[in-house]
């Protein structure tokens, strides 16, 4: 079908020559504003794996409090998520199933990787190891890093703030002061 | 030692729990594990662990078992030759071997006969790699490796402890 | 895009799935459903698959699928030095990481002969019982949300961030610790951290009443959890189980108790059991378990002040130490069961081969025959009253 279409723009091409619908709406304001709520909005999977996974949990508990941020309804199917925290180790065992329930997730879609184990192998990427994925960048595209092993939940939560700010463009919450030294 | 008693063993050997965790290594050929196993689940113990210890003379097999009660910890400990890594399974009498046989076969490629479920376990399906047998110059030998305390019975022939005691008692 | 393109299924195609899949299809019966539980499902047990053969809801055959999460930790062993592979442990079970450290910091004392100075005994005791509390608080948490209950989590998690801000003075972290070092810790207990664990004390002590009220005596959680998973003596025998699903089953076994270690043999506490046998008996089982850790530490804190040494040997060890070579075997009770860990060691550098025997896993072992004959939602029930940990199981 897309060969044929005399009528495709260019602009409306995937990277693997897939057809792109255009927007109802095409006009920038409306798309901003969609933006702007897309991610105050953002519905992560459940997708801990590891110890990652225990911080991303205290980061949705009552201390951290990921919900004022928007992204607190942690669903446990991908089709009804937009934003995948990879949070642990990935494993060749289990790297089809990573590759599956990313394509399974709805367009747009975004993906945190969180912890050293997701961002390059972590703590087992060593001389001789032949079961961990350095890195779930080698199988999915990734949009935040969010280095620490395990990362504090602060650190999660500014990986969101780069997530959102990627997405609209801007910074949406003032950044921490230092108040003191650490009694 | 009342337990192997009357049972055909290579070698008893009293451990010491302070200073190596183990109260008695009982050595056997690998056609009488199957016995020794239900004879220890006969007298009220419970599988620890199966694993392989990789040795310049052959692959090693353990068995560790303990009891609730009485405080005892038993190690059986089979030899196997590097070119014929088979033993019978425990499985049929020890139901948790299964899957700690199953591991013993991802990391050293130990075939166990009449396990019910030999796949995979660890390890992605069909895979053939097993990481942690190790490279014919890097073994060590079992006698410099091994801590199993003083020899109460030994049967003939078998000389894998005696380099150590030799030295032990120098 | 022509129609050769879009997917079609193959007549021939009978069975589906992986290789696991087929493997568990082959022996299945007929008019029977495979379910997939995993490897990603909401329970936070982790990366934990259970292919399931149902009859409407009543589960047929479970078979359990491992290694989505095997992290190579004993061929690290061999690979790393002595002190390199104690990270290691931290991440081997992110809920009681200390009992790992334990484990094989022990291990390895035990194969070298090193004593421990009598403060590092007790810091040892105080941190590895305030990480116990962490744990049990999580399990807690994360086996009410299993089971529909969204409030507990939120308290539990409360107040392990309060054992969190303690544990991170010592420690440096809040999760995966790595504090144990050969021949002591790596840091000692000031003044402000005891002050906080003194404080803490009392307060947790005045929740558990209102856990118990709120939820143990719960109605509905007490449907969901008497009665389910029955796991005899004879099953606990058979699969080696250990800990807190031992001690459910009216086995009195604690290795701080039958086996002492470190300085456990001083210390006033009960071992709690109970003889229901069902996931009513492991969960009173734990949380009996908690008020008993207060207890330790209270004996723990008092002691440490005349206890004498520091918190790490004179000339410890130094990163590029060498053990002696010969074995060892060391176990220790974590909040899960008995941890233990195999060291043997050729004198070199790196050690021969570490062996990690873990207790989720051998709990974890007697889900198939536990689990037949249940409904699916009381297989959710059971696998949250073994309190399973899946890094610990994979390794």
């Amino acid at each position: 079908m897309a060969e044929k279409d005399t009528l495709k723009r260019p602009d409306l091409l995937t990277a693997n020559g897939n057809y792109m619908e255009e927007p109802l709406v095409n006009v920038e304001l409306a798309q901003d504003i969609m933006d702007v709520c897309r991610s105050m909005s953002l519905w992560p999977m459940t997708f801990g794996l590891a110890c990652c996974a225990i911080e991303m949990m205290a980061t949705g508990m009552a201390r951290f409090d990921l919900a004022r941020f928007g992204a607190e309804v942690f669903r446990p199917s991908p089709r009804q998520a937009d934003l995948m925290i990879v949070a642990g180790t990935v494993t060749h065992k289990f790297a089809p199933g990573i590759v599956r329930l990313y394509e399974q997730m709805p367009g747009p879609k975004w993906v945190i990787a969180m912890g050293n184990c997701a961002i390059s192998g972590g703590p087992f990427k060593f001389k001789g190891q032949y079961n961990v994925v350095e890195g779930v960048d080698k199988l999915i595209p990734v949009d935040v890093y969010v280095p620490g092993c395990p990362p504090r939940p602060e650190g999660l939560l500014e990986g969101l703030f780069e997530l959102q700010r990627k997405i609209t463009g801007k910074r949406w919450w003032p950044v921490a002061k230092q108040v003191g030294e650490c009694s | 030692m009342t337990v192997f008693e009357h049972f055909r063993t290579l070698c008893i050997a009293k451990g010491n729990r302070a200073s190596s965790g183990v109260d008695w290594n009982v050595f056997l050929e690998r056609d009488y594990i199957v016995d020794a196993a239900e004879l220890l689940k006969y007298s009220g113990f419970h599988l620890e662990s199966v694993h392989a210890i990789d040795g310049a003379e052959g692959m090693l097999i353990n068995y560790l078992f303990d009891h609730f009660t009485q405080g005892e910890r038993i190690c059986l400990r089979v030899l196997l030759n590097h070119e014929d890594v088979t033993v019978d399974s425990i499985a049929g009498i020890f139901q948790g071997a299964e899957w700690h046989e199953r591991e013993t076969y991802d990391f050293h490629g130990v075939m166990f006969t009449n396990n019910p479920n030999m796949v995979n376990l660890l390890l992605p399906a069909e895979s053939e790699v097993h990481p942690l047998v190790k490279a014919p110059k890097k073994r060590v030998a079992l006698a410099e490796l091994l801590s199993c305390g003083e020899i109460e019975s030994q049967a003939e022939g078998f000389d894998l402890l005696n380099q150590k005691t030799e030295e032990a008692a120098q | 895009m022509s129609s050769e393109t879009v997917f079609q299924t193959r007549a021939e195609d009978s069975i589906g799935g992986d290789f696991y899949a087929q493997h568990f299809q082959e022996g299945c019966e007929e008019n029977t459903l495979v379910l997939n539980m995993g490897p990603q499902h909401p329970s936070t047990h982790g990366v934990l698959r259970v292919i399931l053969e149902v009859d409407g809801e009543y589960i047929l055959r479970a078979e359990p699928v491992l290694g989505y999460l095997h992290r190579m930790h004993e061929k690290m062993g061999e690979v790393k030095s002595w002190y390199q592979f104690i990270p290691n442990m931290g991440r081997v079970d992110y809920g009681h990481p200390l009992a790992w450290n334990w484990a094989y910091v022990g291990a390895v004392e035990k194969l070298a002969g090193i004593e421990v100075p009598e403060r590092a005994e007790f810091i040892r005791v105080i941190t590895c019982e305030l990480n116990r509390l962490a744990s049990h608080l999580l399990w807690w948490g994360a086996y009410l949300l299993d089971l529909g209950a969204f409030t507990p989590i939120l308290y539990a998690f409360d107040d392990r961030e309060a054992i969190l801000d303690i544990l991170q003075r010592p420690t440096g972290s809040r999760l995966t610790y790595s504090s144990f070092r050969i021949g002591g810790v790596q840091t000692d207990l000031d003044e402000k951290t005891v002050q906080m664990i003194r404080d803490f004390i009392p307060i947790f002590r005045e929740r558990l009443p209102m856990y118990k009220a709120l939820v143990t005596d719960n109605i509905i959680l007490r449907k969901r959890v008497e009665g389910i998973g029955e796991m005899s003596p004879d099953v606990i025998d058979r699969y080696g189980c250990s800990g807190p699903v031992a001690r459910g089953s009216g086995i009195e076994y604690d290795v701080r108790r039958n086996e002492p270690y470190s300085i456990y043999d001083r210390f006033d506490f009960e071992v709690p059991t109970e003889d229901t046998c069902c996931a009513a008996g492991r969960y009173l089982v734990r949380m009996e378990e908690m008020a008993q850790t207060l207890r330790i530490l209270e004996q723990a804190v008092d002691g440490l002040d005349k206890a004498e040494g520091g918190c790490i040997m004179e000339k410890a060890p130094k990163p590029n130490w060498k053990a002696p070579a010969g074995e060892a075997w060391f176990a220790v009770e974590s909040g899960r069961g008995k941890v233990g860990v195999h060291v043997v060691s050729d004198g070199s550098k790196t050690p021969y081969r570490i062996k990690l025997r873990s207790p989720s896993y051998s709990n974890l072992s007697s889900f198939a025959e536990v689990a037949e004959g249940v409904l699916i939602a009381d297989a959710v029930s059971i696998l949250g009253s073994l309190d399973l940990i899946i890094p610990e199981v994979d390794r």
